[in-house]
């Protein structure tokens, strides 16, 4: 929301610094005043996590909700808990894309032993267990073109989804993601204006 | 707890002492405590005392330790409200508790098979933990919980969870709560009560003077210091709040784990200042409820 | 935390005809208003439990049927593959080591204010009842640093904030069981020549065995019941019921897995106060 409001993410610098924040903030909170009426109960509050948000959408409170893991709306749509008329829906700007990582903390001490589990996430096989939607449903990171031919077959033997369009079209436009710093920043602003705004 | 004994407990004759009364003796008596003594006092006075260097600035999580008092003023306004919510919650939820729990008591002791299924029925919520409460509450309350489904009200559901009057919060404390006050003053009547009901009753008395002149007063110390644990237990959890409530304003047990948890550095003495101020209002209301138990005559 | 057990569990005496006295008994109308409001009452307090039950078996209950459309036993099996064999195991731990820490140091301090009156005596049980009237995560945001610093493993921490939160609870019960305990008969049984053993456990033991019991069961319950504790100062490597509740009830879709866990949390303290209440009603350790 912040990259639309800005004119596009390009406009919005992903390392944190305080002018930008002071500069581009204001038009967010702005159209998040506006937005209130359209909200869940008037904008007068708020869900406190994405999972209640959830909630609320298969409780039929809300007409949309939002996810990082849409690979797992087939399951969700699959055992009743959200409604079959259920769609993903990818804005033309785009939509904010992320890999999932692992890091080694400076002062580790085992090292190699943390690049080598690195190393078997990061394999085929994993990859593709992580990926199939009655285990954990995240999308791959690895190049789909640099797969050996067995890496390939069990990508292809993936079950495809009645609700959850391909790989190729949700990352279509990813926004970067970012910096944490941004994160605080952000939170504490819209929990002073829009939440505590009444 | 069993309050109820207290008085019962009051009322024996003091045992006599086994091991005479030499200072060896002595001793070796109060040796016994100390096991306890001593982790309840690592528990509850280290646990204040650092708390409290927290909360002024003394441990820092980063750089160097300066006494400050800013933990304390760098959410003023939340914080009062905090405290006002809290109290809210905790006294309504605390008045209900003891009303209810009161009827319960009151028709427990009759005994046959009213007073049987009303014991029966609160002692089943005794062991829920209140997270599972909490759970099966929003289960029940919730916009799109059973009652709002069995009902078909759909939008004219009031906002019971997450609205602005915490009631589905005020009804969990309640609901756990009033089981708890109901067995502790049912205690409490069973024992002492039918002497003075039916000495009453030969002197003329009516029902309601019977309640207000003898079940009334006799079951008040039981009622005070069951309300007394109800409304410090409320006033300092935090579960309930959490899943039930709304993001703002926040009771002081939310808050303070808000930003226990928060990735900002300086955000733990914060944490601090709210764990302190909550510690200080539950220990009041403490001294308040003893203050009222040395009043009555029945206590002393 | 507040907890206590039936009037049945907490008495020596129960008043079995307090109704049936004819000075006090009522008359048809506020029989009917006793009957409407215990009726009342029983409803306050078995409503919240319905959800649970209906969701257990629910394998799909979509919004807004007031029913679930498929019944089955699907929960279980998800609420098992989010690890609940674990959680059960550690909870159940945990209440039982609480106890078994909570409980002889309750009778020790309990023995100490009984029968060793002193000038102590007063901070004593003052601090031994403290933790009552000073919440849980205050206590837990201070010592956290403290056992980090001090190298505590995390499960000795959970433990130990656990213990001293059950001690009000096993103190205050066996002092009671300690007033009414009247010595006589230990010194009697010294008379007649029995050894210290002997006394503890022919003659103390059974006389305090069902106090024993009571404090041991709401010493469980303190760690059976706990979530604020054991997610701070267990920081996660310690899984009990009550946090996989807390994170089941926290998302979309675990309705029915956050069922199966709450009774699972339900069913041992309950199947143990039916036990304490059976054995006593047959008079085992009266």
């Amino acid at each position: 929301m912040l990259y639309s409001v800005s004119g596009g993410y390009a406009k919005v610098p992903l390392a944190f610094d305080q002018d930008a924040f002071d500069r581009l903030s204001p038009a967010l909170l702005n159209e998040l005043e506006d937005l209130k009426p359209s909200l869940w109960r008037q904008g007068s509050t708020y869900p406190k996590s994405s999972g209640e948000l959830d909630a609320l959408y298969a409780g039929g409170q809300v007409d949309s909700t939002m996810t990082y893991g849409p690979a797992t709306l087939t399951k969700l749509v699959a055992d009743g808990t959200y409604p079959a008329t259920t769609k993903v829906l990818t804005l033309d700007e785009g939509t904010v894309g992320n890999a999932s990582f692992l890091a080694i903390p400076s002062t580790s001490g085992q090292r190699s032993g943390a690049m080598v589990v690195a190393n078997i996430a990061l394999s085929e096989e994993q990859q593709a267990t992580k990926a199939d939607p009655r285990i954990w449903g995240q999308f791959p990171v690895l190049d789909s073109d640099a797969l050996s031919p067995e890496g390939r077959a069990l990508f292809e033997q993936l079950p495809t989804s009645p609700v959850v369009p391909g790989y190729e079209v949700l990352s279509k436009n990813a926004n970067p993601e970012l910096a944490a710093e941004w994160v605080p920043a952000l939170d504490e602003a819209w929990r002073r204006q829009i939440l505590a705004g009444g | 707890m069993p309050a109820a004994e207290v008085l019962t407990a009051r009322t024996r004759p003091r045992p006599r002492t086994a091991a005479g009364h030499g200072t060896k003796a002595r001793v070796q008596g109060l040796l016994l405590a100390v096991p306890a003594v001593l982790l309840v006092a690592f528990v509850v006075v280290g646990g204040s005392a650092m708390v409290a260097a927290q909360s002024l600035g003394l441990m820092p999580l980063v750089g160097r330790p300066e006494l400050s008092t800013a933990a304390y003023t760098a959410h003023g306004g939340d914080l009062l409200v905090g405290v006002g919510l809290s109290l809210a919650i905790a006294g309504a939820s605390t008045v209900l508790a003891c009303l209810i729990g009161f009827a319960a008591a009151l028709i427990m002791m009759q005994g046959r098979w009213c007073g049987k299924l009303v014991a029966a029925m609160s002692s089943l919520s005794i062991p829920v933990p209140h997270i599972v409460g909490a759970a099966t509450a929003g289960l029940l309350l919730a916009d799109s919980g059973l009652l709002a489904r069995v009902f078909g009200a759909a939008e004219r559901w009031p906002d019971v969870v997450g609205g602005q009057w915490w009631l589905a919060v005020i009804f969990e404390y309640a609901w756990k709560e009033s089981a708890f006050v109901g067995l502790v003053v049912a205690g409490t009547l069973a024992t002492r009560s039918v002497d003075y009901e039916e000495t009453a009753a030969l002197l003329g008395a009516g029902r309601l003077g019977r309640l207000r002149h003898v079940l009334l007063p006799l079951s008040l110390p039981a009622l005070i210091i069951s309300g007394t644990i109800a409304f410090i237990y409320s006033f300092g959890s935090y579960e309930v709040a959490w899943l039930l409530g709304r993001p703002y304003p926040e009771p002081l047990p939310v808050m303070a784990l808000r930003l226990y948890n928060s990735v900002t550095l300086t955000a733990r003495p914060e944490a601090a200042a709210v764990a302190v101020v909550t510690a200080v209002v539950s220990l009041g209301a403490a001294l308040v409820a003893l203050a009222c138990l040395r009043k009555i005559p029945l206590w002393r | 935390m507040a907890i206590t057990l039936p009037p049945g569990l907490n008495q020596q005496t129960l008043p079995k005809d307090a109704a049936q006295s004819g000075l006090t008994r009522s008359r048809a109308g506020g029989r009917i208003l006793r009957s409407a409001t215990a009726g009342a009452l029983a409803v306050w307090f078995v409503l919240p439990l319905v959800p649970l039950g209906l969701w257990v078996f629910a394998d799909r209950w979509s919004y807004p049927a007031p029913l679930p459309q498929d019944w089955g036993l699907q929960n279980v099996d998800s609420a098992l593959s989010r690890g609940a064999a674990t959680a059960f195991a550690g909870s159940l731990g945990l209440g039982l080591v609480v106890s078994a820490v909570a409980t002889p140091l309750g009778v020790l301090a309990a023995r100490s204010l009984a029968f060793h009156p002193s000038r102590w005596s007063a901070p004593v049980s003052a601090l031994l009842f403290a933790p009552l009237a000073l919440p849980a995560f205050v206590a837990v945001f201070g010592l956290n640093v403290l056992l980090v610093r001090l190298q505590v493993p995390s499960y000795a921490g959970v433990v130990l904030v656990l213990t001293v939160y059950a001690l009000p609870y096993t103190t205050y019960v066996m002092r009671l069981a300690y007033a009414a305990h009247d010595i006589g008969f230990d010194e009697e049984a010294c008379t007649l020549g029995a050894t210290q053993g002997q006394v503890f456990l022919r003659v103390q033991f059974p006389l305090i065995a069902p106090a024993l019991a009571r404090a041991a069961f709401l010493a469980f319950l303190v760690g059976w019941s706990d979530y604020l504790v054991t997610l701070l100062i267990g920081g996660g490597s310690l899984v009990t019921v009550p946090l996989l509740v807390a994170s089941a009830a926290s998302g979309a879709g675990n309705d029915g897995i956050v069922a199966v866990l709450s009774v699972m949390a339900l069913v041992p303290p309950l199947g143990l106060l039916l036990g304490l209440t059976g054995r006593r009603r047959r008079g085992g350790w009266s």
